[in-house]
C-alpha cells in the first residue's frame, strides 16, 4: 500500500476548511474591536484622571503618546465619565482648524465638531447619556441641537474620550495655541 | 492515518484563510472602504456611524484616534510614485500645491507610526510652514543629510510612512481638490 492511497485529501475538507476559515474571518473582524490591548483607550483613556482635562507637549520622537500623532499639533484629552451626571467642555476659544471629537471605549469617533462649523469665538458642549423612552422631551437638550449657545451631545456610553486638537498654523501661533489650551475646561456640569 | 492528515489539512486551511484574510482586510481594507489616490490610501469611513467592520477594526486596532473623514481625511503611503518603498537609505522629493481651501499637513514617521529622532527636531510641513515657489507649488526634500528649502529629515535605516492630513475648509472640499492637493513622491536617489 503507497503513501499516495493512504494519504487521500479529501474535497469536502478543503471546502470545509474554507468555510471554516470564514467563520474565523467574521468572528475575527467583529471581536477585534473588543478584545485589541493596543487601542487608544487602553494606551491612554484609562490613564487619565476622569472629568479633567490634560494638555499634552506637542509631539515628538522621545514624547508621542499615540502612533501617527501630528507633530504640528496640540492635544488634550479628557476622560469623560457620565456617572454622577453631565460633563461639560468649554473652550473659550477656537480656530477654524480646531476640532473637538468624542470617542467610545473602540476609538469610533461617534462626534466631531470643528472650529469652522462654530458660529461664535467660543464652544460649549455638554456631554450627556442618551434620552430613555419614557424620558420628557426637553427640546434644547436634543441630541447635538444647540440651546442657546450650548451643544448637548447625547453619549453612546457611559465611558469615552474627548480629544481637542489644535493645529499649529504659523511660529507665532504655537505660542498663542499653548496658552489657549490652558482655558479649556472639561469638569462635571453643574 | 488518512483522518489526521485531513483533520491537519482543515485546521490549516480555515486558520490560515481565516486569520490571514481578516490580517488583509484590517491592514489594507476592501476596495470601495479603502480609497486610493496612486499611492496615496485612505479609509474613507473612518469615524463614521455607519463604518464598516473592517474600518472599526482596522482604527482600533491601529491604536490611532482619527477624526470623521467629514472633518479631516488621513492620507498614507510607504510608497513612492513608482510603487518603490520609501527607504531613509534614500532622498524623495515631495512635490505639490495647495488645492481649494483646505490646511494641509505632511508628516514622516517610521513604519510604526513614530516620528523619527532628527537633528533639527523637526517632523512634518504645512500650508503654513512650508517654502512656496512663486507659482504655489512647494518641494520638500525628505533626506537624512540637510537640505536647502524644505528639508524633512529622517532617521537612517527606516522605511518611511508619509501622512497627508487635509483639513477640510468650511466650503466642503471636492474629490478633485482631494486629488489635486495630493502630492508626488519622486525618488532622487540612493546611498
Amino acid at each position: 500500500m503507497s503513501w499516495r492511497s493512504l494519504i487521500r485529501i479529501r474535497l469536502v475538507t478543503i471546502v470545509a476548511g474554507l468555510i471554516f476559515g470564514s467563520i474565523i474571518h467574521i468572528v475575527a473582524i467583529f471581536s477585534l474591536p473588543y478584545v485589541s490591548e493596543g487601542n487608544a483607550w487602553i494606551r491612554i483613556g484609562e490613564k487619565l484622571q476622569a472629568n479633567t482635562l490634560r494638555s499634552i507637549p506637542l509631539a515628538s520622537a522621545d514624547a508621542q503618546i499615540l502612533p501617527f500623532t501630528a507633530p504640528d499639533a496640540y492635544y488634550a484629552f479628557c476622560r469623560f465619565d457620565l456617572t454622577s451626571g453631565p460633563v461639560a467642555l468649554s473652550l473659550p476659544e477656537i480656530e477654524p482648524f480646531w476640532t473637538v471629537s468624542l470617542y467610545d471605549r473602540m476609538s469610533q469617533n461617534f462626534y466631531v465638531i470643528a472650529g469652522r462649523d462654530v458660529k461664535r469665538a467660543t464652544l460649549d458642549l455638554i456631554l450627556n447619556r442618551p434620552r430613555l423612552e419614557n424620558e420628557d422631551v426637553d427640546p434644547a437638550a436634543t441630541s447635538t441641537r444647540a440651546k442657546s449657545d450650548v451643544i448637548t451631545v447625547r453619549v453612546p456610553d457611559r465611558e469615552g474620550l474627548a480629544v481637542v486638537r489644535a493645529p499649529i498654523t504659523g511660529v507665532a501661533n504655537a505660542v498663542d495655541t499653548a496658552r489657549r489650551f490652558d482655558n479649556i475646561r472639561c469638569a462635571p456640569a453643574s | 492515518m488518512n483522518t489526521i492528515v485531513n483533520v491537519a489539512v482543515f485546521l490549516i486551511i480555515a486558520l490560515t484563510s481565516g486569520l490571514g484574510s481578516a490580517w488583509l482586510m484590517i491592514e489594507h481594507g476592501p476596495s470601495g472602504v479603502a480609497i486610493a489616490h496612486g499611492p496615496w490610501k485612505a479609509w474613507s469611513n473612518v469615524g463614521r456611524a455607519t463604518a464598516d467592520p473592517y474600518t472599526r477594526a482596522h482604527v482600533t486596532r491601529s491604536g490611532r484616534l482619527p477624526v470623521m473623514s467629514k472633518a479631516v481625511l488621513y492620507f498614507r503611503t510607504l510608497h513612492d510614485a513608482e510603487g518603490r518603498r520609501v527607504d531613509s537609505e534614500c532622498d524623495y522629493e515631495i512635490i505639490g500645491r495647495d488645492a481649494g481651501a483646505s490646511w494641509w499637513s505632511l508628516a514622516a514617521y517610521d513604519g510604526a507610526g513614530n516620528l523619527m529622532d532628527n537633528p533639527v527636531s523637526r517632523h512634518a510641513y504645512n500650508a503654513s510652514t512650508v517654502l512656496r515657489a512663486p507659482d504655489g507649488s512647494y518641494r520638500i526634500t525628505l533626506s537624512t543629510q540637510p537640505m536647502p528649502g524644505n528639508w524633512l529629515p529622517v532617521d537612517s535605516d527606516y522605511q518611511v510612512e508619509l501622512v497627508f492630513r487635509m483639513f477640510r475648509s468650511a466650503t466642503s472640499t471636492r474629490d478633485e481638490d482631494v486629488t489635486r492637493a495630493l502630492p508626488r513622491v519622486q525618488r532622487i536617489g540612493c546611498r
